[in-house]
């Protein structure tokens, strides 16, 4: 194995307890908790 | 292991430190570029290093890029059994290590050594990285009749292995057992017979490709080739190279493509829920928000995430905020959550648009486990500015913006757990992302000294 096929091993490794850690932790920057709706923009933005 | 020697260039009194002493034959003085013969200041000595590599197709100190990699040649060795001659030089790098380049019969083929010993497979066959090779022939003596250069373990004209190969129809397996060690070396043919030999380009002779930048001196490591004359790999080597990157590529892909599979199962079994609540719940455009208790839900992982669903019926023209708190029984902590489900409607001179959703997704991440009330403030109001919009985009607001009492029925669904696809695509792309940034490098050619 070349030292490039490990170091991407090592990677996925690492992205995969990464992963791992962030579901059992219910973890993501993407939830919306603590969002508040002061801050909404309301109406059509589509123009 | 060879004892450091430091020496004094005779030329310029320049010190030079021999890495392997008492076998290097020659080395270049790092100072005034002169080839020393380390072994005895004698001139007849020179003479015999220069009559031992006549017979030699690579000068020590020429540099190639074999395998996407450069290599400087540190040792010759000529070696025979009852049958045959070939040559194997040592090349060396100081980021890849060393490699074998041998040539018997005009052909050439790289050597890597192996640092795990293929096992028995049965018969006359062993397996290595999941492949199986087979013995081509009962091991026969092999000697060393000629040495020149830097190695890094003791060899001396006359020295005897034991030696055969084993195949698998593409690459090979050298093993060779001297009186104290066993050694396998992979074998890769390569293809381009002289186009090899060309590739390397010995210290003093014209480079092969067009001009460089000059190298910065040193960032090789060694002086026996000049620092300010860079290589380019010989044309008829480019494919080797590629072959390498494609191989590799496919390799990197697969492993992605696995990692992220992977990935995909951890967020859907992690992201597993128990049974839902459903709700229901009526607000007024432009009333009082209202406040309800959604469901109780006691969730028993450590940590989970939550989902709400809104949804709603066909309402125009209008936003529904959605405050929740989820409040803890226990600790009254509250953790809360925003959404805003809206829809507009209009015509203007593109045609009839619409814009937003009657639905809406609110997702709670990290909960500790515990007994918790759902909460909701829900309140709607009507989208109405027509002057404004009127007159900056040139539409209306539809006709059905007016109704300030009119109702509209929302439709909760909550469910403990939750699958955040956005960390899904996050780390699929993080794995994906070397490999895109790879193939950008070798895109535009920006690879440094290794590309």
């Amino acid at each position: 194995m070349s030292p490039r096929l490990f170091l991407f091993g090592l990677w996925c490794l690492l992205l995969l307890l990464a992963s791992a850690a962030a579901n059992y932790y219910a973890w993501s920057p993407f939830a919306d908790g603590s969002r508040s709706g002061s801050s909404a923009i309301y109406g059509p933005t589509h123009k | 292991m060879t004892a450091a020697r430091v020496i004094d260039c005779p030329n310029c009194g320049g010190s030079i430190a021999l890495k392997a002493a008492g076998y290097s034959i020659t080395v270049a003085c790092r100072y005034c570029g002169s080839e020393l013969d380390v072994a005895n200041p004698d001139v007849r000595l020179v003479t015999e290093y220069h009559r031992a590599m006549a017979a030699s197709d690579l000068p020590l100190g020429a540099r190639g890029t074999v395998g996407g990699t450069e290599w400087e040649v540190i040792g010759w060795l000529e070696r025979s059994d009852d049958e045959a001659r070939w040559s194997e030089y040592l090349l060396f790098n100081p980021y890849a290590g060393y490699r074998w380049l041998i040539h018997a019969d005009g052909e050439w083929s790289l050597g890597t050594m192996l640092t795990s010993e293929p096992v028995a497979a049965g018969g006359d066959s062993v397996e290595h990285d999941g492949h199986r090779f087979e013995r081509e022939y009962d091991p026969v003596s092999t000697r060393t009749d000629a040495v020149v250069g830097e190695f890094y373990w003791r060899v001396k004209a006359g020295d005897v292995v034991e030696a055969t190969v084993f195949s698998n129809g593409g690459a090979s397996l050298s093993w060779e057992r001297g009186p104290d060690e066993v050694n396998w070396t992979q074998l890769d043919a390569l293809p381009g017979g002289s186009a090899v030999r060309d590739a390397f380009v010995a210290p003093g002779e014209p480079p092969a490709g067009p001009a460089e930048a000059p190298r910065t001196p040193g960032q090789f490591g060694r002086k026996g080739a000049s620092a300010s004359r860079p290589r380019q790999p010989a044309p008829e080597l480019a494919p080797l190279r590629q072959a390498s990157d494609a191989e590799d590529l496919g390799k990197l892909t697969g492993m992605a493509i696995g990692t992220s599979f992977l990935l995909v199962i951890l967020g859907l079994v992690f992201g597993g829920s128990g049974s839902a609540v459903e709700q229901r719940l009526t607000v007024y455009a432009g009333q009082p928000a209202q406040t309800v208790t959604l469901a109780t839900l006691t969730l028993k992982r450590p940590y989970q995430a939550v989902t709400v669903t809104a949804r709603s019926d066909g309402f125009v023209n209008k936003w529904v905020d959605l405050d929740y708190s989820l409040v803890d029984r226990r600790t009254q902590r509250s953790i809360d959550a925003y959404g805003l489900m809206e829809y507009y409607a209009g015509r203007d001179s593109d045609g009839p648009w619409t814009e937003g959703s009657h639905a809406r997704t609110t997702k709670f991440a990290g909960v500790p486990a515990g007994t918790y009330d759902l909460m909701v403030d829900a309140s709607a109001q009507n989208w109405s500015n027509p002057v404004t919009y009127g007159s900056a985009w040139g539409s209306t607001p539809s006709s059905a913006d007016g109704g300030e009492s009119e109702p509209i029925a929302l439709r909760f669904r909550v469910k403990p757990g939750g699958v955040f696809v956005g960390n899904m695509l996050l780390f699929v792309l993080l794995t994906f992302a070397p490999i895109g940034i790879w193939i950008a490098r070798k895109l535009h050619g920006a690879g440094g000294y290794r590309s």
